[in-house]
């Protein structure tokens, strides 16, 4: 009997704290974190994978839609992106959280890294090389944001807060320009170490980047909404002269082939990037590539060049690099080649009868040529969207471009600087130099320049359709666009509702005050 | 193609008036059989008889009886004194009545049965039994002989067992009248001697039995005690059925349990749901405990045959005693053992063949290309797609049936083979069984192999071990990835081109370049690998300690148990020489450990009996994985067996431990074996939450009255067992990740423009210390009756069930990132109605036909979620293009959103459409603000994937050697969102034509406008996947199994060949493949959508089974 009762309470009093203890093995823990320099490393790369994932597909940035150049098919699963074609978004469109959403996710990342990399037990230099890339793409979160939603919160903690109120787009620029700034005086002008230096270019973004967006920060200031005007494109002329000035101590230069741009082998490592988000074809790839494609080449055909735009655009090499004119029809073979038909892009024998975008499709799988006559000609071999092109934030172009554009509607006239950049940028597409110009004329043949380079789905910092926002000219493209896209919204109107996006309803289902 | 609904459809009404028709049939079904039972039962009760007789012979008297009635009046006339003359007149008389006036004062007793009425003498049997001998049989129901069973004069000290071939001859004293036959596991006959001298027995198995015990939890009790609400199956449940799953025994067999398998292939994913579901985000999944080890995948490892019964518990004073796994209802399957002293063995084997059972109605090439022509002439195409030549061809040699090259004919091998038996001190129980079946996919495959030992050893006379140990093999191919959903191969196929085949003249695979974007499905099939391996093996060891107080025990338990599944892929570049093939490959352990320690007390005094448990367990679950991705495989021939070849793509591994340390105390107390008290507690301490939250309380109390053995209600021949019950008790729902509380940094990787991916850490997830238990809270009211000797037996229950501080994956705000996380937050309730009946309408020696019914109805409804109205849960649908499952306050749980469709556009409407910038035609949408815009401010909800009501009927009549069985199986009150047939019968973006009859005989014309099919020429028209238009009832009314066997006249042992069909015929109005599968899986937030779900097949099954 004594020996059963052992046994019993044996067994009974088995238990202790440790047994319910939680060891979360091979994990790491927050508060542990950021206590060697290898942390603080991880903390950027994790910065960068979500960085990569906001500009992973070309859909996700829907106001390109809202520019000038850029429509889509008003049918199937493509109608989501025709409401932004035609300006008839609304706050329950489901690619509307997308953008919003990427953003304030990377902006997570950078507030993990802002508010604890100090802990790093490292030099200053060290830090700071990381620290001012958070600061950076903090930033240019923040300038997406704002320029797309316009009141919207600022969230500067790591947390979970119902209560955040919405800041005026005065409140969210003053943050800007001070994370701007920050990130210019941290970065170096060239990382030190690979994998932020390699190739010959900075991958990880250095001081050029920080001024060109510390600049284009002053330059949207100057325009629409906050409306400060010259003095604010003066100061944005003096940050992107900065670059321009030093553009052999930055390393940048136009790519002497454009079509080189778009080209993985060539384009991936450009010295004409100032800023990237870099892919990785096996990993995190980047999905223009079926995206961009016509529906004829088994693609997704989730973007077309607009037909006013097309006809508008200088033919050249840019164009030839930028547009896909002619479509291969893989069901039709061509009797004369034995391979499948080329047709050009208004042929009835395509769905759309549109010129489709290459800028993006080139995922170095396939063949794509244009013959001395600019007949293009592709072979369908490259289906698979996986691609490891890098994303345009800002090209040495944008810069020499954007100069112009400040000193175009800045207070003194343009100077010979101004014109060589537009100059610089012609050439390489194929163009003559303009001649000596109004100051008016100037500022127009500026803003065409810059519509045809920096056209298309390039998620770029500076794209056209925050051009157009800026100078107030989004509602007049009612006016010109061509009865063969989807119809733009007759009631489009210089205002807010028009000119920013509705907050995504999932956001105002969580938190009202959203709205 | 008939379609009986594609109107709008109201969210109410339809189904209530299916659910009434169904009731309406079951009510009918119940009646018949009650009647038939009645008119067995009730002749010497309802036949009256009148006479009206002056001195005639007692001889005289029977004989006009038996021309008056149907009574045959049997006696021997050396006993009876027949000539005998009597006076006698009866007024529309009962048979017992005129029997006693006929025979009252005299020595002469009587006997009815049933239309037989036997005269003896109680004088002269006395006298003649002094020295009688008795000899006879004992035989099991299937008529094999049993050897050992013990025969007993009732009252005595005489007795003997039978022997070898299941005889025995016994000297009855002068006081024996009554025999009592019993053997273990069957049910103790007791048969009045009378003037019989051969008495031959059958015994039936104990499970029919009244006083059937059956498993509890920690215990077991005798059904006629249980206060909670517990419902089992058995073998003799599933009898001729080949049921291979152990899912597929509960289906349509158990009140309050709903079994839906949500794929047809052959290991495929089966929901169970035990009175609905409680929580939107942590788990629904009952949990399983096999012999008091509780493991999902030990339970779903075991063999159907290994299985002796599988008890379900509902209610929560039965769940309670598991605390905080117990929200969802526990399944307890208790595994067969051996016997002693009988040695048996059984073999058997089912081979069957599986069919798809539908098919839907697809254009075949010749009006595929005509239709695609002239479509491209309407869009302004000069020339024709398909030249004359080829449709020439294909009227002479037909195109490509898609659906007959994606399905095939499955056929299925098991085989099954057990012993056992015993001694007084060791009894065994030793199984193994194999299985290789095919799916009706093509390369779709399942094997399994398993073996089973449950031995007892009785080591000495207080202490009795159990050992059990289970271990199995399956080998999965070509069911997991790549199948369902839209690019999955049964959607491909159904939207591919008749045009197009397999291989070109170069022997590459085609690709349909005129309605799919995808690769050629059965190249795909064909090329690509997905194979899934497991390995389980467990083992336990119970320890039964009887202690020196009486009436204490004491039990440990130890179990341990493994499991391991690798899996293996081969994504090919055979079939599409452009992309780059792959390679990858996966190990996942998963290893649990559980130790229980149970002490209980058993005493009676008098009128007060008592059983108390105390038990402290400790369970700990871990789990860890390997995985490892390739892909540029430099050759495909080696499968996925040398990753060398390949380049790294990624690698990865992980680790995760939970434990459980609980404490519980039950107490079941009877008075008078009519007032039942059952009482529990249980405190849990789980890892898994942090601080004082680790730990929790789960109380709960039922009550029991067992009405029919009071006074008024006692030896009462027609109703034999009413019973009431009530209870009330807490559970507990834990179902979140181990370190999930803990909001430990997560990775996200960059390659900063090179091949390699660098790691990185943020903190996407913040600590939720606070987190606690979802708690259920659940009240159940049941009534048990039994009528005509338990000929009828019904059980009634009623349940209300909330389900309160949720775990909820609570939205954040996009600001702070997005994404979910946990919290306490928001409310569930349940309620609903069982109704289970077992009928034994017909009970003769030659034929009996026993009939089991089961409604279920069930109510779900979400009551509040942290002051949200209205939730999406999961991401929006690509064919839908926003999110068509909805979490709403006041509906239930899978409920659908989109929009109303009205029809399509008449042509007398075409100025109204035309404010919507749409055609006669086109498809007509409630435009519920007015506003002329159809956007989201016009969606609702539309219906929900999940039914009202569910019902089995099963019959199994046997009749002389034959068996056959009927098993019906249904539901009600379910709509699914059928958008495989919008996409076969609609032009979209992801089909780009149409390949179904139905999209090109039924389109929209002006002369055919009563049609849900809108016009494809249109140029205007909005596809509207989302909305009413393809919502369909799923309700259906299915005959599971129909199956004859044969006991074919062996001698000593029994052998049996039988014949099934299952899912021989559905009745139902859905016109997809099955009603009951889904592409949706096992969630119950996002549900009712099917975009080419896997069929269930059509089974054909020979059976052959042999008792030795």
């Amino acid at each position: 009997m004594k020996n059963y009762s052992v046994l019993i309470l044996a067994f009974l009093l088995f238990s202790c704290d440790n047994f319910l203890k939680e060891d979360p093995k091979g994990q790491l823990p927050t508060d542990n974190f950021f206590t060697s320099k290898a942390d603080l490393d991880m903390s950027i790369t994790a910065l960068f994978g979500q960085f990569q994932n906001l500009n992973q597909q070309p859909g996700r940035a829907l106001y390109a839609y809202c520019a000038d150049d850029v429509t889509a098919q008003n049918s199937g699963n493509k109608a989501r992106f025709a409401e932004y074609d035609m300006f008839k978004f609304t706050s329950g469109n489901v690619e509307s959280g997308n953008w919003y959403s990427y953003l304030y996710a990377t902006i997570k990342a950078t507030n993990f890294i802002i508010n604890n990399a100090v802990k790093t037990p490292a030099d200053e230099n060290f830090v700071n090389a990381r620290l001012g890339q958070a600061y950076l793409i903090r930033a240019y979160c923040y300038f997406n944001l704002v320029r797309i939603w316009g009141s919207i919160p600022i969230v500067t903690k790591v947390e979970i807060n119902y209560d955040a109120q919405k800041e005026t787009p005065a409140a969210v620029y003053a943050l800007i320009e001070s994370d701007c700034t920050m990130a210019e005086k941290m970065l170096p002008i060239n990382h030190d170490i690979v994998p932020y230096f390699q190739n010959g270019i900075n991958v990880a973004p250095g001081k050029g980047a920080a001024k060109a967006l510390l600049a284009s920060v002053y330059m949207t200031e100057a325009g629409w909404p906050l409306k400060k005007g010259a003095p604010y494109y003066d100061k944005a002329a003096e940050k992107y002269k900065e670059i321009i000035d030093n553009e052999a101590a930055y390393g940048y230069i136009l790519e002497p082939k454009i079509i080189d741009l778009t080209v993985e082998t060539t384009g991936n490592y450009s010295k004409e990037i100032v800023w990237g988000a870099f892919y990785n074809i096996n990993q995190q790839s980047y999905m223009g590539c079926l995206s961009e494609l016509p529906e004829e080449t088994a693609g997704w055909c989730d973007l077309l060049v607009e037909i006013e735009f097309y006809n508008s655009m200088p033919a050249g090499p840019r164009k030839d690099a930028w547009i896909l004119k002619d479509i291969c029809l893989m069901s039709k073979i061509d009797p004369a080649t034995g391979k499948p038909a080329m047709v050009p892009w208004n042929s009835t024998e395509t769905n759309q009868q549109h010129p489709h975008w290459r800028k993006n499709i080139d995922n170095g799988n396939w063949d794509f040529k244009v013959d001395a006559n600019g007949k293009v000609s592709y072979t369908s071999a490259g289906l698979a969207w996986n691609s490891g092109r890098t994303k345009f934030i800002f090209r040495y172009a944008d810069i020499l471009l954007l100069y112009a554009e400040a000193k175009a509607f800045g207070s003194s006239a343009p100077d010979d600087l101004a014109y060589t950049c537009v100059n610089r940028v012609r050439v390489r597409a194929g163009l003559e130099n303009i001649p000596a110009m109004s100051p008016t004329e100037f500022q127009k043949a500026v803003l065409d320049e810059r519509r045809w380079e920096t056209a298309g789905m390039e998620n770029g910092c500076m794209s056209r359709f925050f051009t157009m926002q800026r100078h107030e000219i989004l509602h007049k493209q009612k006016d010109y666009r061509s009865a063969k896209d989807s119809p733009i919204n007759q009631s489009l109107t210089l205002s807010e509702s028009f000119y920013y996006f509705p907050i995504p309803d999932r956001e105002i289902l969580i938190v009202p005050q959203m709205k | 193609m008939k379609l009986k609904r594609f109107t709008n459809r109201p969210s109410t009404g339809n189904w209530v008036g299916k659910t009434f028709l169904v009731m309406r049939l079951i009510l009918f079904i119940i009646t018949i059989s009650v009647a038939q039972l009645f008119a067995v039962e009730s002749y010497s009760q309802n036949t009256r008889v009148n006479l009206n007789i002056a001195n005639q012979s007692v001889k005289e008297v029977l004989g006009e009886i038996q021309n008056q009635s149907e009574f045959l009046f049997m006696f021997n006339s050396k006993i009876v004194d027949v000539e005998r003359k009597v006076d006698l007149e009866t007024d529309n008389e009962k048979i017992n009545q005129v029997l006693d006036k006929l025979f009252g004062g005299t020595d002469i007793a009587y006997t009815v049965v049933d239309r037989q009425i036997v005269l003896f003498s109680t004088k002269t049997l006395a006298e003649q039994q002094q020295s009688k001998k008795i000899t006879g049989k004992v035989t099991d129901q299937n008529g094999g002989p049993i050897p050992g069973a013990s025969i007993v004069v009732k009252g005595t000290t005489t007795g003997i067992t039978t022997d070898n071939d299941g005889s025995y001859s016994l000297s009855l004293p002068t006081d024996g009248k009554i025999l009592v036959i019993s053997f273990v596991g069957m049910k103790t006959t007791e048969i009045p001697i009378g003037s019989q001298t051969k008495i031959n027995v059958t015994l039936a198995d104990e499970t029919i039995d009244i006083e059937e015990v059956v498993a509890i939890g920690y215990g077991v009790q005798k059904k006629s005690d249980l206060t909670g609400a517990i419902s089992s199956v058995n073998e003799s449940s599933i009898k001729n059925e080949p049921i291979q799953r152990m899912e597929q025994m509960l289906q349509g067999r158990i009140s309050g349990v709903s079994v839906t398998s949500t794929s047809g292939a052959p290991d495929g994913s089966v929901m169970i749901r035990i009175r609905g579901a409680n929580s939107i985000n942590a788990g629904n999944d009952p949990l399983y405990v096999v012999d008091g080890v509780a493991n999902s995948d030990l339970f779903k490892s075991l063999d159907v045959n290994d299985i002796q019964s599988m008890e379900v518990l509902k209610d929560a004073s039965s769940t309670a005693i598991y605390g905080s796994r117990g929200a969802n209802g526990v399944i307890i399957v208790t595994t067969k053992k051996g016997s002693q002293d009988k040695s048996k063995i059984q073999f058997e084997t089912q081979q069957s063949w599986g069919t798809v059972a539908k098919k839907y109605d697809m254009l075949n090439a010749v009006e595929f290309a005509k239709f695609y022509n002239d479509y491209r002439k309407v869009k302004g195409s000069t020339s024709d797609f398909y030249s004359a030549d080829q449709i020439n061809d294909w009227t002479k040699n037909g195109g490509y049936d898609w659906q007959d090259l994606m399905f095939q004919t499955a056929y299925s091998k098991n085989y099954k083979l057990s012993t056992s038996g015993g001694s007084s001190k060791v009894r065994y129980y030793l199984s193994g069984n194999v299985r290789d079946a095919e799916g009706i996919l093509i390369e779709s495959k399942y094997k399994k192999y398993g073996v089973r030992a449950n031995i007892d050893v009785n080591s000495f006379d207080w202490l009795t071990v159990n050992f059990a140990m289970n271990a199995s093999h399956d080998e999965s191919s070509g069911n997991s990835n790549g199948i369902t959903g839209v690019g999955g191969v049964i959607w491909d196929a159904l939207t591919y081109s008749p045009t197009v085949g397999l291989k070109d003249a170069d022997g590459n695979w085609i690709t349909d370049n005129v309605s799919s974007y995808q690769k050629n499905p059965y190249g795909r099939r064909m090329q690509n690998k997905d194979d899934i391996l497991s390995n389980t093996f467990g083992g336990n060891t119970r320890f039964s300690f009887i202690l020196p107080i009486k009436g204490l025990t004491f039990d440990v338990l130890g179990s341990a148990n493994y499991l391991n599944r690798s899996n293996y892929g081969l994504t090919s570049a055979m079939y599409n020489l452009n992309v780059q093939n792959a390679a990858s490959n996966g190990k996942n352990e998963y290893i649990s450990w559980q130790n229980t320690n149970q002490l209980t007390y058993t005493n009676k005094w008098g009128i007060h009996s008592l059983t108390a448990t105390a038990v402290a367990e400790y369970i700990k679950e871990t789990s860890n994985y390997q995985s490892i991705a390739v892909n540029n495989l430099l050759t495909e021939s080696v499968g996925y067996w040398n990753l060398n070849l390949g380049s790294m793509n990624s690698f990865g591994n992980g680790y995760s431990k939970s434990t459980l340390s609980s404490y519980l105390g039950r107490v079941m107390y009877q008075l008078k074996d009519k007032y039942l008290l059952t009482a529990t507690v249980r405190r849990d301490g789980s890892s898994k939450f942090q601080g004082t939250n680790k730990w929790g309380y789960f109380p709960s109390v039922a009550l029991g009255w067992r009405v029919s053995e009071e006074n008024f209600l006692k030896g009462n021949k027609t109703i034999n067992n009413v019973k009431l019950r009530t209870s009330w008790g807490v559970t507990g729902n834990q179902g979140i990740g181990a370190y999930s509380t803990l909001g430990m940094l997560s990775s996200s990787s960059y390659s900063w423009g090179t091949a390699t991916p660098y790691p990185g850490y943020w903190a996407q997830n913040q600590p939720t210390p606070d987190l606690t238990w979802e708690k259920t809270y659940q009240w159940d009211a049941g009534l048990d009756l039994g009528f005509f000797n338990n000929r009828i037996v019904a059980s009634l229950d009623f349940y209300l069930k909330n389900t309160k501080d949720l775990l909820l994956q609570k939205a954040i705000p996009y600001y702070d990132g997005g994404g979910s996380s946990y919290a306490n937050l928001g409310s569930v309730r349940n309620k609903g109605f069982e109704v289970s009946l077992n009928i034994i309408p017909i009970s003769k020696k030659n034929l009996n036909w026993e009939s089991t019914i089961n409604v279920t109805y069930s109510k779900n409804e979400v009551v509040e979620m942290g002051g949200n109205q209205r939730l999406f849960p999961g991401d929006f649908d690509n064919l839908i293009t926003f999110n068509p499952s909805v979490l709403e306050v006041g509906q239930p749980m899978g409920s659908l959103w989109g929009y109303e469709w009205l029809g399509l556009w008449k042509t007398t409407e075409a100025a109204e459409a035309a404010k919507y910038g749409q055609k006669p035609g086109d498809n007509k949408t409630l435009d519920r603000n007015k506003d002329y815009i159809i956007d989201s401010n016009d969606q609702g909800i539309i219906g929900k994937a999940f039914p009202d009501v569910t019902f089995g009927w099963n019959n199994t009549v046997s009749w002389k050697r034959f068996e056959f069985n009927v098993f019906f199986q249904g539901a009600v009150g379910a709509d699914r969102l059928n958008l495989t047939r919008y996409g076969i019968s609609e032009s979209i973006s992801d089909a780009r034509f149409i390949t179904s009859k139905e999209g090109y005989y039924n389109m929209w014309t002006p002369e055919n406008q009563n049609t849900n099919i809108p016009n494809p020429y249109s140029s205007t028209i909005k596809t509207n996947a989302g909305s009413t238009q393809y919502l369909e009832s799923a309700d259906y009314l299915r005959c599971k199994n129909l199956s004859i066997a044969y006991n074919l006249p062996v001698k000593s042992n029994s052998i049996k060949i039988s014949l099934s069909v299952q899912n021989l015929y559905t009745l139902t109005s859905y016109s997809g493949y099955d009603p009951e599968v889904t592409s949706s899986g096992t969630s119950d937030t996002r549900s009712g959508i099917e975009t080419g779900a896997y069929p269930s097949p059509r089974t054909y099954t020979i059976g052959f089974r042999a008792n030795f």
